[in-house]
């Protein structure tokens, strides 16, 4: 029973962390320094998930190999295309060729 | 249609390519936790009250090697607190709905969803349907997610392994990325987000992921502060 318990504790407080901000802040109160920094939020958090899925293999660090290569011509067409369903088209072959 | 529900559809499509990367992850997630020992309905259950991949792989882990309940509880809190940053860089947004929308929406927030949410937010003209958006690509990962635990508690260990799925979901989040950066202090924030990422990739618990965040923020309002 108290695996359930804790379970469900750690529900609440997960969506606690989640509607921390959404639910009960209004926005225009907070200093502007934070409104301004709060714009770089998705860039750097997906950057960071970028590099950790391509870069980190079983926590260690590895530059050098066919996911960053994947990552490298999908920036690339990312750069020029905009688009999506392209970047990951040109990743997926380039990781393909290379296994 | 209404525009509502093309707005709901949009975000639906625009969540598809990162779900073929958390299929696996669900499916992973699955067969792990059956392998330590938990029930399958339990196992399911965590994937419908947590409703977060890392967390809920730590839990099972946790629980397999009988860890005390507090530090459970305080270690996914912790594997979660980079959702509060995402919450913060949603409010203002979803600042106009009622409190049931906030709440699903809220329920919904993943790394996942909060990707292709804010992106909708920040470069698309149709503020009066960003939230139908944000449920169409909440609702299509959480699907996703509770069908791919169930394929790991059901037959996980007998399917192969598909290497390809492992890099869909960084894939589409450079397709997402790379769009808007648009000046000099968003590449800035992001390739320092990218380097704290690698360099802090050995703590525990996603904090290098809130390390990357607070660093790139850092970064990013210098860049932009020189400028100014």
């Amino acid at each position: 029973m108290s695996l359930w318990l804790t379970i469900v504790v750690i529900g609440l407080i997960t969506f606690a962390i989640r509607y921390s901000f959404i639910g009960l802040v209004n926005n225009a109160d907070f200093p502007a320094i934070v409104q301004r920094g709060l714009r770089f939020v998705p860039a750097a958090v997906l950057a960071a998930i970028i590099a950790s899925d391509l870069a980190i293999s079983n926590k260690q660090i590895d530059l050098i190999n066919s996911k960053m290569a994947a990552g490298a011509i999908a920036i690339i067409v990312a750069w020029y295309s905009r688009q999506v369903i392209p970047t990951l088209v040109a990743g997926f072959i380039v990781f393909l060729l290379l296994n | 249609m209404q525009p509502k529900y093309r707005a709901w559809l949009a975000g639906a499509k625009a969540e598809l390519p990162i779900i073929m990367g958390g299929i696996p992850f669900g499916i992973i997630y699955g067969v792990t936790a059956l392998k330590l020992g938990l029930s399958p309905w339990f196992i399911q259950a965590m994937s419908t009250i947590v409703f977060g991949g890392s967390s809920q792989m730590i839990i099972a882990q946790m629980f397999g090697s009988f860890a005390p309940n507090l530090a459970i509880i305080l270690t996914s809190t912790v594997v979660n607190l980079r959702h509060a940053l995402y919450s913060a860089s949603l409010a203002p947004y979803v600042q106009p709905l009622n409190r049931w929308w906030k709440v699903l929406l809220a329920y919904l927030l993943t790394d996942e969803a909060y990707a292709v949410a804010i992106t909708n937010y920040q470069e698309r003209n149709d503020p009066e349907h960003g939230h139908w958006f944000f449920f169409g690509a909440g609702f299509m990962l959480w699907i996703s997610w509770q069908i791919s635990t169930a394929i790991g508690i059901l037959v996980g260990s007998q399917l192969p392994p598909m290497p390809v799925l492992d890099i869909a979901a960084a894939l589409t989040f450079i397709g997402i990325l790379i769009p808007i950066l648009r000046d000099k202090a968003l590449i800035a924030a992001a390739v320092t987000g990218a380097s704290v990422a690698v360099l802090a990739s050995s703590l525990p618990y996603k904090l290098d992921l809130m390390a990357a965040a607070v660093v790139g923020i850092g970064v990013g309002l210098a860049v932009e502060g020189k400028r100014a």
